[in-house]
């Protein structure tokens, strides 16, 4: 069987065997979708490629520890939410220490090609939303996930996902309809 | 005629009503009422809005992870040899002070031993030249 098929448990397994070649290709079939949820929180280009990369470094540290309770995609988005969070409090500490106002604005990302027009708009819908709102839905649209799964990663109840959910859509459709877009 | 719940439609348009009939309801009722169904596409064309969400990503982002490894690594290996080496020297100043300090109360001990050896070998000196020989006299002498 081709490796790359093989599934994340096996991958762990052969990994923690001490095939590295396994954890490159966890690494591969994770590393954009890890990037999007810390670009959801981090809204900087530059800073969600360093945290998503530090998230990579605990994971490789941590897969000994990786107890199987919960599906591997649900434990990695988990920890990329919560180093999210500690990061931008982080930050938030820093920029109070040293009164930089620019800290925390949308920056600018340099690309060499222009963003198309529906993901620059995808991306602006998506940041006038609450955090909460915002990652439930790029979780559910974007990355697939069930609405169970989702509450696990965000440590709320399966209602609240619901919840989150539905208003992110009525928010963005009202968006929308002032903004005339659709 | 009752609308359905929009909260209800969300669901819907992501799979999530596991329960039969409820699924079944919505189905007949987006068919004759126009007022749901216009909220039901709005939400589809939101979906398919968000798929275009993306973030363009670097050559080799594993690369650079290799590369930050490594280097983690190696300032774990310099921070273990310094703290190695820290442990070493404070052992060994440790060891020295206390060899140091063992030998001055050593030789504390031998010059105070040796001072009252020749305290007590004085008072003994004098005990049996005039005390004692007295004592014996007398004894001596009251016999
Ligand atoms: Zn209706």
């Amino acid at each position: 069987m081709e490796k790359n098929n093989l599934n994340d448990e096996i991958l762990i397994e052969n990994f923690l065997k001490g095939d590295e070649s396994s954890f490159k290709i966890i690494f591969e079939r994770y590393y954009e979708k890890v990037n999007r949820i810390v670009y959801s929180y981090t809204k900087n280009y530059d800073d969600a490629k360093d945290v998503t990369q530090e998230i990579f470094l605990k994971v490789y540290e941590s897969l000994k520890s990786f107890k199987k309770k919960s599906k591997f995609s649900t434990w990695i988005y988990r920890i990329s939410v919560n180093m999210s969070i500690s990061f931008l409090r982080k930050k938030s500490k820093e920029k109070n220490l040293f009164s930089i106002d620019e800290v925390g604005d949308i920056e600018e990302r340099v690309e060499e090609d222009e963003p198309s027009y529906d993901r620059k708009l995808a991306e602006k819908i998506l940041f006038e939303l609450p955090e909460n709102q915002r990652l439930a839905f790029i979780l559910s649209q974007k990355e697939g996930k069930r609405y169970k799964e989702i509450a696990q990663i965000l440590n709320v109840s399966e209602k609240a996902v619901e919840s989150l959910i539905y208003r992110a859509r009525e928010n963005i459709k009202n968006f929308l309809e002032k903004n005339k877009i659709m | 005629m009752k609308h359905v719940e929009k909260i209800l439609l969300s669901k819907y348009v992501d799979k999530e009503i596991e329960d039969e009939k409820t699924k079944n309801e919505i189905k007949r009722h987006l068919n004759v009422c126009n007022y749901c169904m216009d909220i039901y596409n709005s939400y589809i064309n939101i979906n398919s809005l968000i798929k275009n969400y993306d973030i363009k990503s670097d050559e080799n982002p594993y690369l650079a992870f290799v590369q930050k490894k490594v280097k983690l690594s190696n300032s774990m290996k310099t921070n273990f040899r310094f703290s190695l080496s820290f442990g070493i020297t404070l052992a060994l100043i440790f060891l020295i002070s206390f060899s140091l300090t063992l030998f001055a109360t050593k030789r504390n001990v031998d010059f105070t031993k040796r001072v009252s050896t020749s305290v007590v070998d004085m008072s003994f000196d004098n005990f049996f030249s005039e005390d004692y020989s007295s004592v014996v006299s007398t004894v001596n002498f009251d016999k």
